[in-house]
């Protein structure tokens, strides 16, 4: 797998928030977005999440895979090849732990030992306690424990650290390297160094510019 | 297909479990229902001869009063980030979230339509199609209504859009629901094709409906 991103112009309303930004992305390989607040580190992963259409540039995944050459080029075949894990967790507050596990276990991979992932992300003793009662810290682990269940090439993750503890934060960090060493892509913003190698490293900065005419 | 149901489970089971939606939409229909007569008069001929279109207009606006939320708590909560990197079309994904709908809210609404004809002074005999035509006529509400949710995702005062926006959609099941409904009953007309134009307005509204609303979620959700 190979992410390429060519020229790429991102817009939050009328604000131009990335200017031709172009990187690559190789199998094995994690990349660091950093930047202050609100220079558009969000919108940067969500775009090639294609939750957002950039207004302009290419956001390509490529499979370099002979056995296996896919092509895909559009947000909507993107979309089940990566992982995003955003601001908010993604699961459903009126449904116990265990029930918003087993729904995305067959929504997202039905051949998911939910045992096992359970146990990796301390959730055991929470199974059946309602999501919306777990605490910020548990909430986050049991929305990182989608990772584990889909086994998908490229993950999207936007501060996936923020209110963990120090032993959560190192099983996070575990995750993320296993999910590298073995091939795979890694996009993270954090502003508490992750302990993983990062290979690149992007810092945005901000643009001082409105859309140009022509773009819009 | 697997992810279909498994989403169609869980929105069955939240609507279940979070229950305000089907209890107010039974509630509101069963109380306007019951205050109807009150306002008309005891005229038991004109009850009588109104009860087709009490019962559609009080299903459509019961139908929309549980609609606003059909995204909402999905969207505020980030599931719908998970469902659109899911393997399931989007298109597909918002078909199984309409189609729970109706199964929790149509369906019921439906199976309280002879209480209707109880308070508006039909016979017994006359109760089942009522249930029949709001059985075949409902989807097309539930799936033109997830299509009204999804436009009005994320707008502060969307629960007041929605109906303003989608009530015109709803209005060649109404006609339908209403002609197939008082052929029947006053045997004035064919019943039986009135039936089959509703069935055919809530058929092709499933199969068509989906698409611009999964347009229309991709839209808000960027």
């Amino acid at each position: 797998m190979q992410l390429i991103v060519e020229k790429l112009n991102l817009r939050r309303g009328q604000r131009l928030l990335v200017k031709e930004l172009s990187f690559q992305l190789e199998a094995g390989t994690a990349l660091n977005v950093k930047g202050i607040n609100g220079v558009g580190k969000t919108t940067l992963l969500r775009a090639i999440a294609g939750f957002i259409q950039p207004i302009s540039g290419k956001i390509e995944l490529i499979s370099k895979d002979p056995a296996n050459n896919l092509d895909l080029k559009e947000p909507v075949e993107r979309g089940s090849q990566l992982h995003y894990i955003g601001h908010k967790n993604g699961y459903r507050a009126s449904l116990t732990v265990v029930e918003n596990l087993e729904f995305w276990r067959r929504f997202l991979n039905p051949r998911a030992d939910l045992k096992t992932i359970a146990t990796r992300f301390s959730l055991t003793p929470l199974l059946h306690i309602k999501a919306g009662y777990l605490s910020q810290g548990q909430g986050r682990r049991l929305a990182l424990s989608r990772l584990a269940i889909a086994p998908r090439p490229l993950w999207l993750l936007d501060e996936p650290t923020v209110s963990l503890d120090q032993k959560s934060t190192a099983l996070m960090a575990e995750t993320a390297r296993q999910h590298v060493q073995s091939g795979g892509l890694l996009i993270a913003i954090s502003h508490i160094p992750l302990e993983i190698n990062f290979d690149q490293e992007i810092n945005l900065a901000p643009v001082l510019e409105h859309i140009p005419e022509a773009l819009i | 297909m697997n992810a279909f149901i498994a989403l169609l489970k869980r929105d069955i089971l939240l609507s279940l479990r979070e229950g305000g939606a089907l209890t107010i939409a039974l509630g509101f229909n069963l109380i306007v229902v019951t205050i109807l007569p009150l306002g008309l008069g005891p005229d038991m001929n004109l009850l009588n001869q109104i009860a087709p279109g009490v019962l559609w207009v009080t299903l459509l606006l019961s139908l929309l009063l549980s609609l606003d939320r059909l995204f909402l708590t999905d969207h505020e909560e980030g599931a719908l980030e998970v469902m659109l990197t899911a393997p399931l079309a989007l298109e597909l994904v918002v078909a199984a979230k309409a189609l729970a709908h109706w199964l929790t809210i149509g369906v019921p609404l439906s199976l309280m339509a002879p209480a209707i004809g109880l308070l508006m002074n039909l016979s017994t005999n006359q109760f089942g199609i009522l249930t029949l035509s709001a059985l075949i006529g409902t989807p097309a509400l539930s799936f033109l209504g997830a299509l009204g949710a999804a436009l009005t995702l994320g707008l502060k005062r969307g629960g007041l859009l929605l109906p303003l926006l989608i009530l015109p959609f709803f209005i060649p099941t109404l006609i339908f629901g209403v002609s197939a409904t008082t052929g029947y009953l006053f045997a004035s007309g064919n019943y039986q094709s009135a039936l089959a134009l509703l069935a055919a307005i809530s058929i092709s509204t499933m199969a068509l409906a989906p698409i611009p609303t999964a347009w229309a979620l991709r839209f808000n959700l960027s």
